[in-house]
C-alpha cells in the first residue's frame, strides 16, 4: 500500500515538476477557452485580454492535454491547443544535430515531397 | 497592392499547365494558403478538380512502376525495411484515411525506409515512404495518420507535376513577378508639373514601401533564381494545402487533428534551429532599397536592384534554395496556421482526444519491437564507425545480425562496412551476398555489388545483378554506363551497340557511355 502511495506521489510529483519549466508563450486561439479539469468549457477569453507577457504552466495533464495557469489571480485550466508552450512537449529523440554527419545527410529521390526540410546540417 | 495580386494570379492561373503557381504567388506576398480557404479545404473547387482521376494518367503511373522508365534522379534512394506487421498497421491507417477522400484514389502504397530521419515522403507513384526515424518517435496512431495523410495529399492532388510545368515556363513566373513590382510603383507614382518641369512623385511612398519589402524583394530574387525561388514557392503552399486536406482526411477518418500540432512540433525540434542563410544580405539590400523609395530616386532604385540581382548570383542557388525552405517553411509558422483553421473549421473535432494505446501495442509487439531494435543495432555501429570505434561497431553489427531483419539490405550493408574496417575483406563481400531480398535495396547498395563483379571481370553476375536494380528500381538510366561495361566485357558487340544507342538518350550518361566505347574501341 505504501509503495503504490509513494509511486503516486513520485509521478504527481514529477508532473508538476515537469510542467513548471514550461511558459505559455503565445495564445493562439481567439478566442481562448477555459476549461475544466476534465476539458468542459467554462468560459472563454478574446484573445486580446489574455496575458502578454510568458506564462508559467503549473500543471500538466498529460492525457487530457490540459494545462492549470494563474490567470488574474485564478488558477485555471487551458486546452494545449490553444496555446503555444516552449519548450514544446513534444520532441524527438534525436534530433539532426545529435546524428553522425553520415545519417543526418539523407538521401531521396528528386521527385519526393516530404513532409519537412529535413536535416540541412 | 490587392488588384496587382489579382492580376498576378489571373495571368498565372490562364496557363493550363501552370496549375498552383497563382496560389504560390500569393504565398510569397499575401496572406497564408491557410487564411485564404472557406469551409473545409476537402470540398474547395479548387481539390474537387483532383477527385476524378484521368486515365490516361493512371496508364502512366503503372507504366512507372512495371517499367524501367524512371528517371535515375526519381529512382527510390534508400534501402526498404521489411516489418511485415508494421507494413500492414501502416498501410491499414492510409486505407482508413482514403476513405475521407471523396474522389478517385490512385494506387497509394507503404514503404518503409532505413532512414533515420523524421519525416515521411511520397513520389508521384503514390509511395509513400516513412522512416524508421519517424517510427522511433512519433507517439501516437493519430500523429502517424497526421503525416501519412498530409503525404497522401501531395499525390492525391497531383502536387508533383510543379517540377514539370516549371521546366517548361520558368520564364513565366519572372515575367509576372516583374510586372506586379513594376505596376505597383508606377500605380503609386504621380507626375507633379507645378514646377515647369515634368517631376515624378510618389503618392503613397509607405505603401509602396510596404510592396516592396515583399515584393520587390522576391521579385528582383526571383529574376535571378527564378526557377529555384518560384519552385520553393509553390513548395510551400503545396506543403500548406497538404497540411489542410491532410487535416480534413484527418477528421473525418475519425482521428484527432491536434495530433498534427504534435508531429510538427517534433518535427521542429528534429530539424534545430534554421536561421535564414541570406538574412543579412536580404536585410541590407531591402533598406538601400527602401531609402531609394523614400527619396523617390528611381535611378538610384534600379540600380540598388541591379546590385541586388548581380550580388544575389555570386550566392549559391542552393543558399538561396535553403534560404526560402528555412524560412518559409518552418513547421511551427504550419503549425500555426493549421490551428487556426483548426478553430475556424473544426470547432468541436478539434477537441478530439488523441489516442495513445494502439500505436505502442504495435511498436512493442515482439516482431515489430525486434526487427526496430535490429535497425537500431546498425544505425549504432554506423554512428559508431563514423568515429572509427571500430569494436564498438562490432558489438553493435553483432546484435543486429541476430535479429529478425538480419539478412536486410541495411543490416548487412552496415557489416560490410564494419567488416572493410576491420580489414576483413572477403568477410565483407559474404554480408553483401547474405542479402535475401534485393528488392528490397537502394541504389548505393547495388552498386557496391555491381562494381566487385566489373572489378573481377565478372560481367555476367555484374548484369544479372543490373537487371535486379532496374526491375526492382524501375530505372534502366541508374547503371546503364555499368550495364555497357559488363557487356563489353563479355565482348557482346551486339549488346554493346544496343546499350549505347539507348545511354544516347538519357543526357546525364551519355558523356560517360561515349568515353567507355572510345576507350574499348
Amino acid at each position: 500500500m505504501n509503495k503504490i502511495l509513494i509511486v503516486l506521489l513520485a509521478a504527481l510529483y514529477s508532473q508538476g515538476v515537469l510542467a513548471e519549466t514550461h511558459l505559455i508563450k503565445e495564445f493562439l486561439a481567439d478566442p481562448v477557452e477555459v476549461v475544466d479539469e476534465q476539458g468542459k468549457v467554462q468560459r472563454e477569453i478574446a484573445r486580446k485580454d489574455a496575458p502578454k507577457q510568458p506564462l508559467p504552466v503549473l500543471q500538466l495533464n498529460q492525457a487530457l492535454e490540459l494545462i492549470q495557469v494563474e490567470l488574474a489571480g485564478q488558477k485555471v485550466w487551458l486546452d494545449t491547443g490553444d496555446v503555444r508552450i516552449e519548450p514544446p512537449f513534444h520532441k524527438t529523440a534525436l534530433p539532426c544535430q545529435l546524428m553522425p554527419q553520415s545519417l543526418a545527410k539523407d538521401t531521396h529521390n528528386n521527385s519526393t515531397l516530404s513532409y519537412g526540410a529535413g536535416c540541412n546540417q | 497592392m490587392k488588384g496587382y495580386l489579382l492580376l498576378a494570379s489571373a495571368l498565372l492561373s490562364g496557363c493550363a499547365t501552370l496549375k498552383g503557381a497563382d496560389q504560390a504567388f500569393l504565398n510569397l506576398v499575401g496572406p497564408s494558403t491557410q487564411s485564404r480557404v472557406e469551409g473545409h479545404y476537402v470540398d474547395n473547387a479548387d481539390v474537387r478538380q483532383y477527385y476524378k482521376l484521368d486515365p490516361q494518367r493512371a496508364g502512366q503511373q503503372r507504366l512507372s512502376y512495371d517499367g524501367r522508365t524512371v528517371p535515375a534522379a526519381e529512382a527510390r534512394q534508400q534501402n526498404l525495411a521489411d516489418i511485415p506487421m508494421l507494413q500492414v498497421y501502416l498501410q491499414g491507417i492510409v486505407t482508413r484515411l482514403s476513405k475521407g477522400w471523396p474522389g478517385q484514389l490512385p494506387l497509394l502504397q507503404v514503404k518503409i525506409t532505413d532512414s533515420y530521419s523524421f519525416g515521411p515522403s511520397a513520389d508521384p507513384y503514390g509511395n509513400i515512404f516513412v522512416p524508421l526515424g519517424m517510427l522511433e518517435n512519433v507517439g501516437s496512431e493519430d500523429e502517424i495518420a497526421a503525416m501519412l495523410g498530409h503525404e497522401m495529399s501531395h499525390v492525391l492532388l497531383h502536387h508533383h507535376d510543379r517540377a514539370a510545368a516549371f521546366k517548361q515556363q520558368k520564364d513565366m513566373f519572372t515575367t509576372v513577378a516583374s510586372t506586379v513590382a513594376l505596376a505597383t510603383v508606377a500605380a503609386n507614382t504621380g507626375v507633379d508639373r507645378s514646377s515647369g518641369t515634368m517631376k515624378l512623385f510618389s503618392k503613397d511612398p509607405a505603401g509602396t514601401q510596404k510592396t516592396i519589402g515583399n515584393t520587390v524583394l522576391y521579385t528582383s530574387l526571383a529574376n535571378s533564381f527564378s526557377d529555384n525561388v518560384w519552385s520553393t514557392a509553390w513548395g510551400r503552399s503545396q506543403e500548406d494545402q497538404a497540411d489542410l486536406l491532410g487535416t480534413d482526411l484527418m477528421i473525418r477518418a475519425g482521428y484527432a487533428p491536434r495530433a498534427a500540432t504534435h508531429s510538427l512540433e517534433r518535427l521542429n525540434d528534429f530539424q534545430g534551429k534554421q536561421k535564414p542563410l541570406l538574412t543579412g544580405f536580404l536585410t541590407a539590400r531591402k533598406d538601400a532599397m527602401q531609402d531609394s523609395l523614400q527619396q523617390f530616386n528611381l535611378d538610384r532604385f534600379t540600380k540598388e536592384l541591379d546590385v541586388l540581382v548581380k550580388d544575389g548570383l555570386t550566392n549559391t542557388i542552393t543558399a538561396t534554395t535553403d534560404y526560402f525552405n528555412r524560412s518559409h517553411m518552418s513547421a511551427i509558422d504550419r503549425d500555426t496556421e493549421l490551428r487556426q483553421y483548426l478553430q475556424r473549421e473544426y470547432r468541436k473535432e478539434r477537441r478530439a482526444r488523441v489516442n495513445t494505446t494502439s500505436w505502442p501495442k504495435v511498436r512493442d509487439a515482439a516482431p515489430v519491437a525486434k526487427a526496430m531494435q535490429g535497425y537500431k543495432d546498425a544505425y549504432a555501429a554506423t554512428a559508431a564507425l563514423a568515429k572509427n570505434k571500430v569494436p564498438e561497431a562490432d558489438a553493435f553489427i553483432r546484435r543486429a545480425l541476430s535479429s529478425p531483419v538480419k539478412d536486410q539490405p541495411n543490416i548487412r550493408r552496415t557489416a560490410y562496412a564494419v567488416r572493410l574496417a576491420q580489414g576483413r575483406n572477403a568477410d565483407a563481400l559474404k554480408e553483401l551476398q547474405a542479402i535475401k531480398d534485393w528488392s528490397l535495396a537502394g541504389p548505393s547498395t547495388y552498386d557496391l555489388m555491381i562494381s566487385y563483379y566489373l572489378k573481377r571481370g565478372d560481367g555476367k553476375a555484374a548484369l544479372a545483378m543490373i537487371d535486379k536494380a532496374e526491375r526492382n528500381l524501375g530505372s534502366e538510366e541508374l547503371f546503364i554506363t555499368e550495364k555497357l561495361l559488363a557487356n563489353q566485357q563479355l565482348q557482346n558487340t551486339q549488346q554493346v551497340q544496343s546499350v549505347l544507342r539507348k545511354c544516347g538518350q538519357y543526357p546525364a550518361r551519355k558523356a560517360n557511355c561515349q568515353k567507355l566505347a572510345q576507350v574499348k574501341a
